[in-house]
């Protein structure tokens, strides 16, 4: 074995350690991750994506029209929300409600659930890859829970967090269910394009 | 052939070594758990290399979309950022962090849980301090929620 050759190992093993050294002084200071992107769900009208609304923003949120109180709760937060903005500010802004349960969730009854809350919001969803793209790009969850022993067959666990988007498809804020309508509108005013 | 053996041996050495000095700095320097520290009891008090903190989460018992507040009151040079990251322990609950804002009553976030037809579940919080000149430390609160 010649001198070069375990040299040429070793440098490999010096290489590797400054290259670990500088990766652990990059990556040590761990941040909140950054939310967003671009996804596409289906609506009574067509397909749509969320890069569609690109002079507006985009009030988002993700359940389903069987949950008992959660969802609707929510919804009623956007429709008095968008009550307190003047005809101005609301041309600006697109509200978007994504049912985690397409199967029993029919584009029609979402189109009118929606509408229910306010004119300003789409129903949408879509199949389950579509569904878990916009889920992850905005680090929300949901899972089906069996139910068997009950009328609903299946209930579901989720986040309920109203999510604020720029025009640019990336999360200006996520608001917990508690957030008041006020709260909202005052971020959408801020925020405005 | 020898020469072929010995370079694909290093490289893995080398590879191991890599991987596991990774592991045990990640895990083991910038990181604390204590297990005398029982967060569901609404206080924690941790003593860490260079302060002491005592913690406050409530109100407990933590349940889903009640909203808590993680309070933090530090000794020593003040933290320059102090964020927050909340998860199931055995389940993944999406992304739930927060940041913390320094205020007359210590640093201070307010967090939700999602939604979760479990009877009982566990949820660890993930504190990250960061101290200017200093690593980055990280303190892992356990605590369970119960259904609503």
């Amino acid at each position: 074995m010649n001198i070069k050759f375990i040299s040429g190992v070793f440098a490999l093993f010096v290489i590797g350690g400054v290259l670990l050294f500088s990766q652990m002084q990059t990556t040590t200071d761990s941040s909140p991750v950054e939310l967003g992107g671009d996804f596409s769900v289906r609506t009574l009208e067509g397909d749509i994506s969320l890069s569609d609304f690109n002079d507006q923003l985009v009030v988002l949120y993700f359940g389903y029209t069987s949950c008992p109180d959660v969802c609707p709760t929510s919804l009623t937060t956007m429709r008095f929300a968008f009550a307190e903005l003047s005809k101005t500010e609301l041309e600006k802004v697109q509200g978007l409600f994504i049912s985690v349960d397409p199967d029993r969730d029919s584009l029609e009854h979402l189109a009118t659930y929606a509408q229910f809350f306010s004119p300003n919001i789409i129903g949408a969803s879509g199949t389950k890859q579509q569904i878990d793209q916009a889920v992850a790009n905005f680090g929300a969850y949901y899972r089906l829970v069996d139910q068997s022993d009950s009328a609903m067959d299946y209930t579901v666990d989720h986040s309920s967090k109203i999510y604020l988007i720029g025009p640019d498809t990336q999360l200006i804020k996520a608001l917990p269910h508690s957030s008041s309508p006020s709260e909202l509108a005052s971020l959408i005013k801020t925020n405005l394009p | 052939m020898t020469r072929t053996w010995i370079t694909i041996v290093s490289l893995l050495c080398l590879l191991i070594i890599l991987s596991g000095t990774a592991w045990v700095l990640n895990d083991s320097l910038f990181s604390f758990k204590d297990p005398q520290c029982d967060i569901n009891s609404g206080r924690c008090s941790i003593t860490l290399e260079d302060r002491d903190l005592e913690i406050t989460l409530g109100p407990m018992p933590a349940k889903s979309l009640i909203p808590m507040q993680l309070s933090i009151m530090t000794t020593g040079q003040q933290p320059s950022h102090i964020w927050a990251d909340v998860q199931g322990v055995d389940m993944y609950m999406g992304i739930n962090q927060f940041e913390l804002k320094q205020t007359d009553h210590g640093w201070q976030g307010i967090t939700e849980l999602a939604v979760c037809t479990t009877d009982m579940m566990k949820w660890v919080i993930a504190v990250y301090l960061s101290v200017e000149g200093q690593p980055q430390q990280r303190v892992n609160l356990y605590f369970d929620s119960e259904v609503s």
